[in-house]
Formats: C-alpha cells, sequence, structure tokens
C-alpha cells in the first residue's frame, strides 16, 4: 500500500525535475525557432524579452543573453531611425558581457561582438567608420585565430571586407570568395536540429553570394 | 480501497496543480500615461510572462501557484517588482512605470559649451571637422575659430573669446592645465597650436559657464582629451610642403606606445612664395613625441604623454620712420609637455582620475645689442573623484596643486648691464560640483571653487551654477552663472608679484534643437570684468604703477546652426557672434574697445564628400567687422578703425588609395589685402607725425600641399581622420 501513495508521488516529482531541465531546452529550442523567423521589431523584442525570463531563471546558462544580444544586434540592422541603433547596441554589449561572465562559447561571443561594432558604425560613418571598424575586425580576428572554421566567424569577417572595398570603391572579389567559403562551413556545420546552440548566419551568406552574383553579372 | 481512493485524489491534487492556470493581464503604461510597447512582464525566476502590444496590453498564463514576484521592465524606465498571489483566479493587474534617469538620454547642461567627439547628444564638432576645415590648416585653434563666440585676429591665431583677450582661454589636456599651448612666433604673424588635433577623440570648448572643476581662466577653457588605446598597429608617414612627420603606433593586448617625429622648414617654401618678413634664417623646428596606454583592471587606464620641441628663426627689423634702418631679431625657443594619469573605478558607481603634468618653456630672443631669455615652468597636480550618490544626484570633486614660475633675464651688451625679474605662483585649490536631475528634463549643476594663492596670501571663491532643462525631444533651455578668476599674466607678474586676481561673472542663456542631422543653438551672454591690472605706461618697470583698478563688459549674441542633412554627402555650418565690449585695462588711458575685438563675426563652411571621386571638397568663409587701433596723431584712444576682414579658403582631400591620401589647401583665396591694424613708430617724424604702418598677412595666401600614407596589417587603415 505504501508503495502505491510512493510511486505517484514518485512519478509526479520525477516529471516535474525532467519538465523543468527539458523545459530549458524545449523553451530555448521554440523561442530560436520565433527568433529566427522574426522579421520585425515587435516580433524580435518579444522574442529578446523571453531569452531575457529564461535568463533570469537559469543562472547560469549563457545562451539567454547571447540570444537576447542577437535579437537587439538585428533590430539594430532593421531600425530605419539612425538616432535609435546606439540603444539597441548598448544592451546588445551588456548582455554579451553577461554570456561572457557566464563562460560562453568565446569563439561565438567574439563574433557576436564584432557584429555588433560593425553595425555601430552606421550610426555616423563618417567619423566612426575607423573606431569601429577597426574594433570589429579587432573581435573578429581574435575569434578566427580561436576557430578559422566557424562559419560565422568567416561570414561576419567577409561583410566587413566587403563593406570596407565598397566604402573605397575597390574590388569586392575577395569579400565574396569569402561569403563562398562561408558558405561551405555552413553546409558542413553539424546540422543537429534539437541544438540550441548558435546556427545562424546561412541566409544571409546566401543572399550576400547572390549579390556578388549580381555584380559579376553587371560588370 | 480508502488508501486507492486517497492516492487517486492526491494524484488528481497534484495534476490540478500542474493543469490549473492562471491568466494574468492587463496594460502598462509611462506615468504621463503613455503606451509601453515591448515591456518584459513575467514572474521572477519562471519563464511565464509575456511582452506588452502595440496598445500596451499583455496576457500571459501560468500554472504557478501561491506567492510569487510579478517584474515589469522597460528600457528607460525602472524595473518594478510586485507581489501576486496566484490562486487560480484570473487577475488584472495595470501598471505605472517610472522613467529612470538616463544621462545619454536626460538633459544636459549646454551653456557656454560646444562639445565635440564625446559621443553624447551635445557633440557640435567632431574630431574629424577639425582637421577636414577649409583654413584651420589642421590646426584646432583654426577650427574652433568657426565656432561662435570667437573673434577673427587673423595676426594672432589664437583663440580670442567673447570679448577676451587671448590670454583668458586656458587649455587642459585630461583635465591639466598647459602652459603655452600655441608656438612662439614673431609679432603679427599668426601662430599655431603645438597638438595634433589627431591625438584627441574629443574636444569641450566652453566660451563660457563652464564648470568648478576648470580654474585659472577668464573667459574660455578647452579641454581636450587624449585618444584611449589603439587596437592596431600602424605606421604612418606624411610628406608635406612645410616638412615631414613620422610616426608608429604599436598595440598590444594590454598596452600601447606611440612614437612620433617632425620635422618643419619654412625656407622652401618662403623661397617659392614671397613673404615680406625680411628672413634671415627661416624658421625651423623639431619636434617629438610619445604617447603610451595600459588598461589597469576592467575598467582603469594609465596615460603617459610627452611632447618636445625646439625651434628656431631670425629676421631683419625695419625701422617705420626709415626702413633702410634694419636690425637682426633672431628668436630660439624649446618647448616640453609631460602629462600623466591614472583612472580607474571604485566601487560600483565611483572612479577616480589622478594625474599630473609639467610644461616647460624658453624663449631667447638674440637683438642688436641684447639677449632677452624668457623662461616659464609649471606643473599641475590634480586628483578628482566622480560618481553617483543615488541616480538623481552625482558628485564631481577634487583637489589641485599648481604651480607656475617665470624669469626674464635682459642683458645688454655694451654696458653690461642686467635685469632678472622673476616670480613664483604656487596655487592651491579645490572644487565640488553636485549634478541634480530632477527628472530628465530638468538638471541643476551647483559647485563651487576655491583657491589660495600664497603670492598675494588671498583665498578665491567661485561659485557656479548651470540649470538646463528640456522643452521638446530635441530641445533645450539653459542658464549659466558663474564667477571666473585667472592670475595676472606673466609679464606682469613678473614685474609685481602680488598682483590680485583677475576677475570675470558670466551670465548666459542658452537655446538649443539638436537632432541627430541639424544642431540649431543662440546664446545670448554677460560678463563683467573685475579687477583687471592696469598700469602706467611711462613707468612699465615701476612695480608700484600696477594696480587691479581695471574693469571691463562684454555682452552679445550668438547663432549657430549646422546641417548635414539637407545635402547629400554635404554638411555645412554657420556662426554669426554679435559683441559689444569696452574695458579700461593694462595702459588704457580709458575705457575702450580693445583691438582684438570685432563687433560682427560671420563664418560660413561648407563640406561636400563626392564618393565617386573618392574626394572631399571643403570651403570656409570668413567674414569680422572692422576693429579699432591706436592712432597716437588724434586724440581718441583706440579710436581708428580698419577695413573689415574678408577670407575665403578652400581644401581638397583626395583617396587615391586605402592608404595613400593627398592633401591640398588655399587660404585667402582672392588674395585680398587684409590689414589687422597699424603699428606706429615710436618716435614723431620732422612734421611731429606719428607714422603707421598696416599689419597684414605675411603673404596674400597660404599653400598647403600634403601626401599621407598609412602602413598597416590591416587594408582598412589610412589616415582618413586626420584629414
Amino acid at each position: 500500500m505504501k508503495k502505491s501513495i510512493l510511486y505517484p508521488l514518485i512519478i509526479s516529482v520525477v516529471f516535474l525535475f525532467s519538465f523543468n531541465k527539458n523545459g530549458y531546452h524545449t523553451a530555448m529550442k521554440d523561442t530560436i525557432d520565433v527568433l529566427y523567423q522574426a522579421k520585425i521589431q515587435q516580433e524580435l523584442m518579444d522574442v529578446a524579452n523571453k531569452f531575457e525570463r529564461i535568463g533570469i531563471a537559469e543562472k547560469d546558462k549563457w545562451l539567454p543573453y547571447y540570444y537576447s544580444a542577437y535579437c537587439f544586434v538585428l533590430m539594430s540592422t532593421i531600425e530605419k531611425d539612425i538616432s535609435k541603433l546606439d540603444g539597441y547596441l548598448d544592451i546588445a554589449d551588456g548582455n554579451i558581457e553577461k554570456a561572457e561572465k557566464l563562460k560562453g562559447d568565446i569563439v561565438e561571443i567574439l563574433t557576436l561582438k564584432g557584429f555588433s561594432s560593425m553595425m555601430r558604425i552606421g550610426v555616423d560613418p563618417a567619423t566612426r567608420g575607423q573606431e569601429y571598424s577597426m574594433k570589429s575586425v579587432a573581435f573578429l580576428q581574435q575569434a578566427n585565430q580561436l576557430d578559422g572554421q566557424n562559419p560565422r566567424v568567416v561570414l561576419m569577417l567577409a561583410q566587413m571586407q566587403y563593406g570596407t572595398a565598397q566604402f573605397f570603391g575597390s574590388g569586392t572579389a575577395e569579400a565574396c570568395a569569402q561569403f563562398s567559403n562561408a558558405k561551405k562551413l555552413f553546409e558542413e556545420e553539424e546540422n543537429d536540429s534539437e541544438s540550441i546552440l548558435p546556427s545562424w548566419g546561412k541566409q544571409q551568406a546566401q543572399v550576400m553570394l547572390e549579390q556578388c552574383n549580381n555584380i559579376t553579372e553587371n560588370r | 480501497m480508502k488508501k486507492t481512493i486517497l492516492v487517486l485524489t492526491m494524484q488528481l491534487l497534484i495534476s490540478s496543480t500542474l493543469i490549473a492556470q492562471t491568466v494574468i493581464s492587463g496594460k502598462v503604461s509611462g506615468q504621463s500615461n503613455e503606451i509601453l510597447i515591448g515591456a518584459n512582464i513575467f514572474i521572477k525566476d519562471a519563464y511565464d510572462g509575456a511582452s506588452t502590444d502595440i496598445n500596451g496590453h499583455y496576457s500571459f498564463e501560468t500554472t504557478l501557484r501561491g506567492e510569487v514576484i510579478l517584474v515589469v521592465s522597460y528600457i528607460g524606465f525602472e524595473e518594478k517588482e510586485q507581489k501576486i498571489t496566484l490562486s487560480g483566479r484570473d487577475l488584472a493587474i495595470n501598471i505605472t512605470l517610472k522613467e529612470s534617469i538616463n544621462k545619454m538620454k536626460a538633459v544636459v547642461i549646454s551653456a557656454g559649451t560646444f562639445e565635440g567627439g564625446t559621443g553624447t547628444k551635445s557633440e557640435v564638432l567632431k574630431p574629424l571637422d577639425i582637421v577636414t576645415t577649409a583654413g584651420a590648416t589642421a590646426d584646432i585653434a583654426g577650427a574652433l575659430n568657426t565656432l561662435p563666440g570667437t573673434q577673427t585676429v587673423g595676426e594672432e591665431g589664437r583663440l580670442f573669446v567673447r570679448g577676451g583677450a587671448g590670454y583668458e582661454t586656458k587649455t587642459f589636456i585630461d583635465g591639466l592645465q598647459v602652459l603655452k599651448p600655441y608656438a612662439t612666433n614673431i609679432a603679427n604673424t599668426p601662430t599655431r597650436g603645438r597638438f595634433s588635433p589627431f591625438m584627441f577623440s574629443g574636444t569641450s570648448f566652453s566660451t563660457g559657464g563652464y564648470s568648478a572643476e576648470y580654474g585659472q581662466a577668464l573667459s574660455s577653457a578647452l579641454i581636450l582629451n587624449t585618444k584611449e588605446k589603439p587596437t592596431q598597429t600602424r605606421t604612418d608617414l606624411s610628406l608635406m610642403t612645410v616638412g615631414t612627420e613620422l610616426s608608429h603606433t604599436q598595440s598590444w593586448a594590454r598596452s600601447s606606445v606611440a612614437v612620433q617625429g617632425a620635422y618643419y622648414n619654412m625656407k622652401p617654401y618662403f623661397s617659392v612664395v614671397k613673404q615680406k618678413n625680411d628672413w634671415i634664417y627661416e624658421p625651423e623646428s623639431v619636434q617629438a613625441s610619445m604617447a603610451a596606454r595600459r588598461l589597469i583592471g576592467n575598467n582603469g587606464m594609465f596615460k603617459l604623454y610627452g611632447n618636445f620641441s625646439a625651434s628656431r628663426f631670425s629676421f631683419y627689423q625695419h625701422d617705420i620712420l626709415d626702413p633702410s634702418v634694419k636690425s637682426k631679431v633672431e628668436v630660439k625657443n624649446s618647448y616640453g609637455y609631460v602629462n600623466s594619469s591614472i583612472k580607474n573605478t571604485l566601487g560600483k558607481s565611483w572612479s577616480y582620475k589622478t594625474g599630473l603634468s609639467y610644461t616647460y618653456n624658453i624663449d631667447e630672443y638674440y637683438l642688436e645689442n641684447s639677449t632677452v631669455k624668457e623662461t616659464i615652468q609649471g606643473a599641475h597636480l590634480k586628483t578628482t573623484f566622480n560618481g553617483d550618490i543615488t541616480d538623481w544626484l552625482s558628485l564631481n570633486t577634487g583637489t589641485e596643486l599648481l604651480y607656475s614660475e617665470s624669469q626674464r633675464d635682459y642683458k645688454r651688451q655694451n654696458d653690461g648691464f642686467r635685469d632678472i625679474a622673476q616670480y613664483q605662483n604656487p596655487l592651491v585649490s579645490a572644487f565640488a560640483e553636485t549634478d541634480i536631475y530632477f527628472s530628465n528634463n530638468l538638471l541643476a549643476r551647483v559647485g563651487t571653487r576655491v583657491e589660495y594663492a600664497s603670492i598675494n596670501n588671498k583665498l578665491y571663491v567661485a561659485p557656479r551654477v548651470s540649470l538646463a532643462y528640456k522643452t521638446g525631444e530635441n530641445a533645450q533651455v539653459a542658464l549659466a552663472a558663474g564667477s571666473f578668476q585667472q592670475a595676472a599674466t606673466e609679464d606682469l607678474l613678473r614685474i609685481n608679484n602680488s598682483l590680485d586676481f583677475e576677475k570675470a561673472d558670466h551670465l548666459i542663456l542658452n537655446y538649443q534643437l539638436i537632432n541627430s542631422k541639424q544642431t540649431f543653438r543662440i546664446e545670448g551672454y554677460i560678463k563683467r570684468y573685475r579687477d583687471l591690472v592696469k598700469f602706467d605706461p611711462d613707468n612699465k618697470f615701476n612695480p608700484i604703477t600696477y594696480t587691479n583698478s581695471g574693469d571691463g563688459f562684454a555682452r552679445g549674441i550668438d547663432v549657430f546652426w549646422r546641417d548635414n542633412k539637407t545635402i547629400k554627402n554635404g554638411d555645412y555650418w554657420i556662426s554669426y557672434s554679435y559683441l559689444d565690449t569696452e574695458r579700461d585695462y593694462r595702459d588704457f588711458p580709458t575705457n575702450a574697445v580693445p583691438t582684438f575685438a570685432s563687433k560682427h563675426n560671420l563664418s560660413v563652411v561648407y563640406k561636400q564628400f563626392v564618393p565617386d571621386a573618392k574626394t572631399q571638397f571643403s570651403g570656409t568663409f570668413s567674414y569680422a567687422s572692422p576693429r579699432t587701433y591706436n592712432n597716437p596723431n588724434t586724440d581718441e584712444y583706440n579710436g581708428g578703425k580698419t577695413p573689415a576682414y574678408l577670407d575665403l579658403s578652400l581644401s581638397i582631400s583626395y583617396l587615391a588609395t586605402q592608404s595613400v591620401i593627398i592633401y591640398g589647401s588655399v587660404t585667402n583665396v582672392t588674395g585680398r589685402e587684409n590689414i589687422f591694424g597699424y603699428t606706429y613708430s615710436n618716435r614723431p617724424d620732422d612734421k611731429g607725425n606719428y607714422l603707421g604702418l598696416a599689419t597684414t598677412q605675411p603673404a596674400p595666401r597660404f599653400l598647403f600641399v600634403g601626401l599621407f600614407i598609412t602602413f598597416s596589417k590591416d587594408p582598412t587603415l589610412n589616415q582618413l581622420k586626420s584629414l
């Protein structure tokens, strides 16, 4: 009889615990899926808030802050009012720092730092161009030295190279070669559909490659 | 059986706890009832929560039970926590958030100050602007002269602010004073600043009403902040018509060292472009500087900077009455400035900064029958603490030791006469200033500066107050008032050591409208001078004739408009200053308009970047209304009027490759002969008249061509910033 009391209790408790454990993974996975579909500020803000909630509940996880930061960087890419960019990127940088303190994957963190610095250029290219392009390249080079096969590192470096070449009106061929290198690396990247580790960038590489091809065709 | 039923009931209860959901919904708004979109509302330490929609509404479900904490957060607002009890019954909770004090967004102290490169909203002139302004020839003072509140004094090259003489503007690097910030020049030819604008990441130019942190300046403070640690190793080479510069920066993970050397010689240029001066030895100088940076911990930084130079030139001075009579003048200068500082954080919201600067300057004049050696040395030790007491109250306080000494050693060859005049002036001072945020829209800054001078055993108290009120999203009004003082200049103190400080009271009212691409500012001011030094020109070397009995006033209106929105890739600004001033000081016999003051000053600066040509074109037009001069043949003191000053300068910078830039500029394109004033013969001619000689530019135009090359591993680097 006693067993009959205990069993359901144990089952319930185990269920509760496993729910909580898988809860993190599931919640993250669900939110990440929404993030990759998000197209407007409001959607990205909602997703960022959700990551923030998970981050506050899970004191030792770096990914929620990483993704929240990524959301804010993305918000800066689609924001039309330039005066708002710094506000988004300040929050992004704050969250990247939290992710770094929680000992997150340093290559991914450096890459996101490089991305964020790159977006700061847009606020005022004439005066900020040099400072932030230097910062961005420094972060990305550091990431590249640690893992030259990370597709996001290669993609962001190519993006910097592309922007610089365009600014100075020199050839984009080198940058374009790096985009196709990034694309290759994205294809090779292990594609575990259940993983919650960063996997963004494939589409961006594709878009940039198409842009590269258009330039060659126009010439 | 009973027990089985009990178990089942328990299980049901447990499951029902899992299933039973509470719906929490409501609205989040700001204090003035504004809708907050995207606020994050959630149960602490749980995933349950939601964001507010475009109407500020939220709604979410939770399976939790009992007492929990509901958290609401929104960017720019104070986070709010509220205890709620979840019992399965739906809850409707409306929440009002209070705006947090956000110093980046909040109102800023704006009266009197032009910020540059600080990244704040009040930024007006960026570092890049200084070097791309035509006519400024990459000189900081030259570029600042296109801002309102400054007077064009073409034969000086220094900053003259709001009816103040050149000595009334003080230069500070990283908060520490710089003595003799301008190169030694010959009378009536414009000087240049000793510090390259490339060194600085931020410039704050105050034309009055500045913070209690800055002392010993009657009219204006030019506050320059050196760059933080560079991240890239690079070498730069500049080849210019006036000389050559080579610099190298080595950067490591936590430190960096930059060294720079330069050699300038005007001989090649002067032999091509004829000058009015009768040169024997054209100006030649060598200069070296170094800058070291080291990060301390997470937020700290150690900075060391040194700048050393030596220069010489000689020429013939012609007598005004009989130009065939000439005498030789030779001038040698050596200069050194060292500045070292440490800043770091103390806990979460406090930081300290301590620094020491040292300047020496030696000018030697070799004249036909005598030599004069003028030496000045000064040190400045300063420690400041800065932090937030609460989020609406911050404090900036510090103590300073300022020491300066000066000596003039005069020797006459024929009779061996020698005269040494000197003084030492140690000064102890302290200041405290608080910023009080009544809201994001209203800020008050209240401060006091206390200085004790042992030279005249006097204690000086200078209270200062500023108020700023935000009248719209991008608009604000500001008011500043305060008292400012400065020790008498070295030439006066050397003769009379116990002179009182000269004083000025400022009252400023400012309105500004700034959005990201356009700036409009209008500022009115009244300045009253007290205790200005006077002396008897016929008894120049008698200390007794030196008194603090002079006074004066300056009042005016400054208008500034800058727009880099209307014209694609174009940028222009217009500055207008109206000035009404008179003073009775130095050898003035009465109240008069000083010779450096002009009633109307206008500058129009235009820059256009043409991406296809990879070229930036820039033009600057300056106008200054007639200035006074003293004609000894008439009774009225400073009664003469010069013609108006007009200048049109052009410059062009071309980005040849990613690492090579070609730059060219020409001042006074039209070649107009501007007259700055007249120098009169020191004795009358046969008919009893003093003969006047117009002070003009040494040549109608100044042409400059330079080639700037950057060597670096990173192909994106060039000296673009330097142009």
